[in-house]
């Protein structure tokens, strides 16, 4: 059985870290369009797994739903079997229910159910409520018959989110453990199963760093064999650039445009190192407008000698004395921000928070 | 600095107008309005340039308006002064707004004019700002007072020389400006500011998502009304399947229960056909033979129909007829008789017995009377009265039988009228008239009496109705025969038919219920249809969740960091401002202690001690040195005096040699010691160049070195 190995797509959610609207429609429809990328290569497969949380909230937008719809009813021959996740609970209003799908769509109820596709049988439970600490299913059909799948959402070896203990999979004769709710790709062989999370096939912020895709793969009476495939339209990255003795946004932004090349990818840019200029992170945004996205956090720090400046004394000692002991605690950043700012007022220059 | 040379083009009430200094104090005096004033506001002008145009201040106020000459529209002049080992000349022009100022720096040597901005000359030259100038070297004809101003640039400077000699540092300033940056973030009031601002962006898509939401919950009702509706449609399908099936079924039924029907009456109408046919032959005969009989009494139906009573009539007369000939034998009997009778009648006339009569009565009562009341021998009267009735009786007899006799004869005579009477009509000619046309019509009519004439009459009547009614009955007959020959032939029913049977409702009543549940259906499907339409046109209008949620997480995180920004901020200005504390608390005590040994010397040791605050007002010791007032308390003469030990405590504490002192009759409200003191304390020239401006001509024992004598403006 060729198959097609998806979860976590998350459709209409909500992305962090863009700072407006604009962008954020802009995503959404990305990620609509990876969806088809994804009915795209399942086309040439016998079954396309989707491993819950399709959705990401209770709302969905009407052209998410007719996407769906228009997506599934356009690989006919593909059997689409589908599992419900934490996001997208399988309740009387969901989606699932709601929505009218074309006959080729299965989705597996709150209760274990087998599909057999060829001489493989695939199992799959759906999550009923947001809320799993306790695991779905107590222990795992035992099938010899032939190759079988287990389709589910869930933590492996931890301990919420429908929890799936490795003992449980030992015990289980399953071929492939098709799961999801696990944003990066990742797999492990317990016993004779090959457990896999495909990761999400587009990342939604910078804490979903890097290429995102599916999982391509084919069961066998012989065993598994998978292959991961990047379907994201965009990457987010996250990147550290050093700029300790310039004294220019043209320096910063030079190195950032030598750094940042890849500009229909999403950046998240931290200034680090010591140096006299303040950087104006719009500015520096501006000036990166080539990229899609580009966001610049200022993790800078005036290269200040703080024991010599409070020994100096004057009023930059005197204000460097006063701070001194919130420069070694906890607070250390917020401390020696504070101190920065007082300097730059003492200096005459203009303190700009905004 | 010293100023050499002021040149005034015009200003105020100067015009052309040239003074020439020198180093060192210099008294300069003059009469009123000679411009002494006129010359300090002069000097601080050109190094401080002029205020903007002030509205709503009066003259005093503005200097600007205060200082133009008459009718004119410009001051202009030039000041000629060394500083730092180079001479400049600076000229200075004013309009009547800051628009029109200008200002001109050359070097004295080669006239070569040195870039400098119009607003900083005097920092530039003396270091410190106007307001500091103002408070220090500069102390015009208000007096030596002053207060603590909105920079408080003498504070800042002080404050910096005081630790490290820092001059640059304002502290004050850094930490308004720290202030400005806070409040950009949280305003004053806690209302304003980019927080804030975000803070009603959170909250309006806080209420965006909320709506949004709410209309996805709506649109997930919309998508579920559509699911049960489809469902119920299914249904509703399956339904009228059932029902068309059922319907059809009942149908079929019906069509057999009428073809069973038809059968039914298939065999009526045979049977009621052979009836009708036996009828009709029945019928038929009967006709036939009334119609016989008919012929029969042709002639009598041919008789009008009032024959009878015309003939009766006839029958009548002649009854009449006869009875009057009867009348008339009758009379001629009679008449006989009576002759008979009248012949035989005696002729004897009747005796009246009324006096026999009267006593027979009398007898009678008393009889009756004396019987009943006296004796009963009394009614032996009666036989008396008997006696004497008698003949009364047959007296009555004999008058009857007289008046019987007369009577005859009348009878008699009207006996012969009548008949005679009767003779006179004919009747017998009459009665056999009539009985002769009776005769013939009976004859004809083959009876004999008039009662068989009106009973064959009826008879033949009876007979011409039955004879049509017979025939009605026959045409009737026919009809009926070829309406039933008729509706055979309609009826087409087929013979060897498979019994059918069926147990539900009638068609009728299963058409109803399809009706309803096609009604429904029409119902379900228009709403669907609308539903979907929704649905499809994009139900949710608007900005969508993700999307605002996006917007709202930003939000939300941008008002954290703005918030530790804003943290930072604080905890900066918060450890400015406690530095700020700790400077004003370290060098006051060395300018209370400058200016205590000025105001020491200038008083001759009756004050001495006096504390500054941080607005510049002073307290001091009396002399007594038990109480400590507030310089407010003193004398304006001694309040001036104090002040200008402050002007010259600062001075002393900010330049290692003041360059410049100008003052505006600073002294004048001091008497005469003080004032000595003061003067010989200007004369140890505390100053590079002292220039004090008065009224009044100076005493000798002030031992002031240059005095210069101002002209009359």
């Amino acid at each position: 059985m060729k198959f097609v190995h998806c979860a976590d797509l998350h459709l209409d959610t909500a992305f962090s870290g863009l700072q407006d609207g604009k962008c954020a429609a802009i995503r959404q429809a990305e990620l609509r369009r990876t969806f088809l990328s994804v009915i795209n290569l399942a086309k040439d497969a016998d079954v396309l797994l989707l491993a819950g949380d399709l959705f990401d909230q209770d709302s969905v937008e009407a052209e998410t739903i007719r996407v769906l719809q228009q997506g599934f009813a356009s690989i006919p021959s593909t059997k689409v079997l589908i599992v419900a996740g934490n996001h997208d609970p399988l309740t009387k209003k969901s989606y699932y229910n709601l929505t009218c799908f074309s006959e080729n769509v299965h989705i597996f109820g709150t209760e274990l159910e087998c599909v057999t596709i060829g001489d493989c049988n695939v199992y799959g439970v759906s999550f009923g409520s947001g809320v799993q600490d306790e695991p779905i299913l107590e222990c795992l059909p035992v099938d010899k018959s032939g190759p079988s799948v287990l389709l589910m959402h869930g933590d492996l070896g931890g301990n919420a989110y429908n929890p799936i203990g490795r003992e449980m999979i030992e015990k289980s004769d399953f071929s492939y453990l098709a799961l999801g709710h696990v944003h990066s790709y990742y797999h492990e062989k317990i016993g004779r199963t090959l457990c896999a999370y495909p990761g999400c096939p587009e990342g939604r912020g910078f804490d979903e760093l890097g290429e995102k895709g599916v999982l391509v793969g084919e069961v066998t009476d012989g065993g598994v064999t998978v292959k991961f495939v990047p379907v994201c339209s965009r990457q987010y990255r996250e990147v550290s650039v050093d700029v300790s003795g310039l004294v220019t946004h043209e320096d910063i932004l030079q190195i950032m445009q030598g750094t940042c090349l890849d500009t229909q990818d999403l950046y998240k840019v931290i200034l680090t190192g010591e140096t006299e200029l303040i950087p104006d992170v719009n500015v520096l945004a501006e000036g990166m407008s080539q990229c899609f996205f580009l966001k610049v956090y200022d993790h800078t720090r005036r290269p200040l000698d703080i024991e010599a400046l409070a020994a100096a004394g004057g009023v930059r000692g005197m204000l460097a004395q006063k701070l001194a002991s919130g420069l070694l605690g906890e607070k250390s950043t917020v401390y020696r921000k504070a101190l920065e700012y007082g300097l730059t007022a003492l200096d005459g220059k203009r303190v700009k928070p905004l | 600095m010293i100023i050499q040379k002021i040149e005034i083009e015009q200003f105020g009430g100067l015009q052309n107008y040239t003074l020439q200094l020198t180093p060192g104090f210099q008294y300069i005096y003059g009469h009123n309005e000679a411009g002494k004033s006129t010359l300090c506001a002069f000097i601080s002008a050109m190094f401080y340039g002029m205020p903007a145009k002030v509205r709503g201040v009066g003259l005093r106020g503005d200097s600007r308006q205060l200082y133009m000459p008459w009718g004119e529209s410009y001051m202009a002049g030039s000041i000629h002064f060394a500083h730092d080992g180079y001479e400049y000349v600076l000229k200075r022009r004013f309009g009547r707004s800051s628009r029109g100022d200008r200002a001109n720096l050359y070097r004295a040597s080669d006239w070569q004019e040195i870039a400098v901005d119009m607003e900083s000359i005097g920092q530039q030259f003396f270091g410190i700002g106007e307001e500091a100038f103002n408070k220090t070297l500069f102390i015009s004809q208000s007096g030596a007072a002053f207060s603590k101003g909105r920079e408080d640039e003498l504070m800042v400077r002080l404050s910096n020389l005081e630790r490290t000699g820092e001059e640059d540092a304002s502290l004050q300033k850094a930490i308004t400006e720290l202030q400005k940056a806070e409040y950009e973030l949280i305003s004053k009031t806690g209302r304003g500011g980019a927080v804030a601002q975000l803070d009603s962006d959170i909250e309006v898509l806080r209420a965006e998502l909320f709506s949004a939401k709410q209309t996805h919950t709506a649109f997930q009702s919309v998508l579920e009304e559509i699911q049960n509706l489809t469902e119920e449609k299914e249904k509703g399908e399956l339904d009228i399947a059932v029902l068309n099936q059922q319907h059809a079924d009942a149908l079929a039924f019906e069509q057999y229960e009428l073809r069973e029907k038809d059968r039914e009456n298939q065999k009526k109408l045979l049977n009621c056909l052979t009836m009708e046919r036996n009828s009709l032959k029945q019928a038929e005969q009967a006709l036939s033979a009334i119609e016989k009989e008919e012929k029969n009494l042709a002639f009598v139906q041919t008789l009008s129909p009032d024959i009878v009573l015309t003939i009766a009539e006839k029958e009548a007369a002649c009854s009449v007829l006869e009875e009057k000939e009867r009348m008339r034998q009758a009379l001629v009997e009679e008449i006989e008789e009576l002759n008979e009778i009248t012949k035989k009648m005696p002729a004897k006339s009747v005796k009246p017995i009324s006096i026999r009569m009267f006593i027979a009565m009398l007898l009678v009562v008393l009889a009756i009377a004396g019987g009943l009341l006296i004796y009963p021998l009394f009614f032996l009267l009666f036989i008396p009265a008997v006696f004497l009735m008698y003949p009364i009786i047959l007296h009555g007899i004999q008058h009857k039988q007289k008046e019987n006799q007369n009577n005859l004869i009348i009878n008699l005579e009207e006996k012969r009228k009548q008949l005679s009477a009767l003779e006179a009509t004919h009747v017998t000619e009459q009665i056999s008239h009539l009985r002769g046309e009776i005769q013939e019509v009976l004859s004809a009519a083959g009876v004999d009496t008039l009662a068989a004439l009106s009973e064959k009459k009826e008879k033949a009547q009876t007979v011409s109705h039955q004879a049509e009614s017979l025939r009605k009955d026959v045409k009737r007959i026919a009809d009926n025969i070829q309406n039933y020959e008729a509706m055979l032939d309609s009826l087409f029913v087929p013979q060897n038919e498979e019994p059918l049977s069926y147990t539900g409702p009638n068609a009728e009543t299963i058409e109803k219920q399809l009706n309803v549940i096609k009604e429904k259906q029409l119902d379900r499907e228009r709403t669907l249809a609308h539903l979907q339409a929704r649905v499809e046109q994009g139900y949710v209008s608007g900005r969508s969740v993700s999307v605002i949620e996006t917007e709202l997480r930003a939000a939300e995180q941008r008002k954290e960091e703005l918030l530790q920004i804003h943290q930072e901020i604080v905890l900066a200005r918060e450890a400015l401002e406690a530095c700020n504390e700790e400077l004003k608390s370290s060098f006051a005590p060395v300018l209370n202690e400058k200016s205590g040994d000025i105001i020491k010397q200038l008083t001759k040791g009756r004050y001495h001690e006096i504390k500054i605050t941080d607005t510049y007002s002073m307290m001091l010791k009396t002399p007594s040195g038990h109480d400590i007032v507030e310089a407010d308390f003193v004398s304006a003469g001694t309040c001036d005096l104090l002040y200008f030990a402050l002007r010259l405590a600062v001075l002393q504490t900010l330049y290692d040699a003041i360059p410049l002192l100008v003052m505006d009759d600073t002294f004048i409200q001091m008497d005469e010691e003080r004032q000595q003191e003061a003067f010989s304390l200007l004369a140890e020239k505390p100053a590079e160049q002292i220039l004090y401006f008065s009224c009044h001509r100076p005493k000798t024992d002030w031992s002031i070195e240059t005095v210069v004598e101002l002209p009359n403006a």
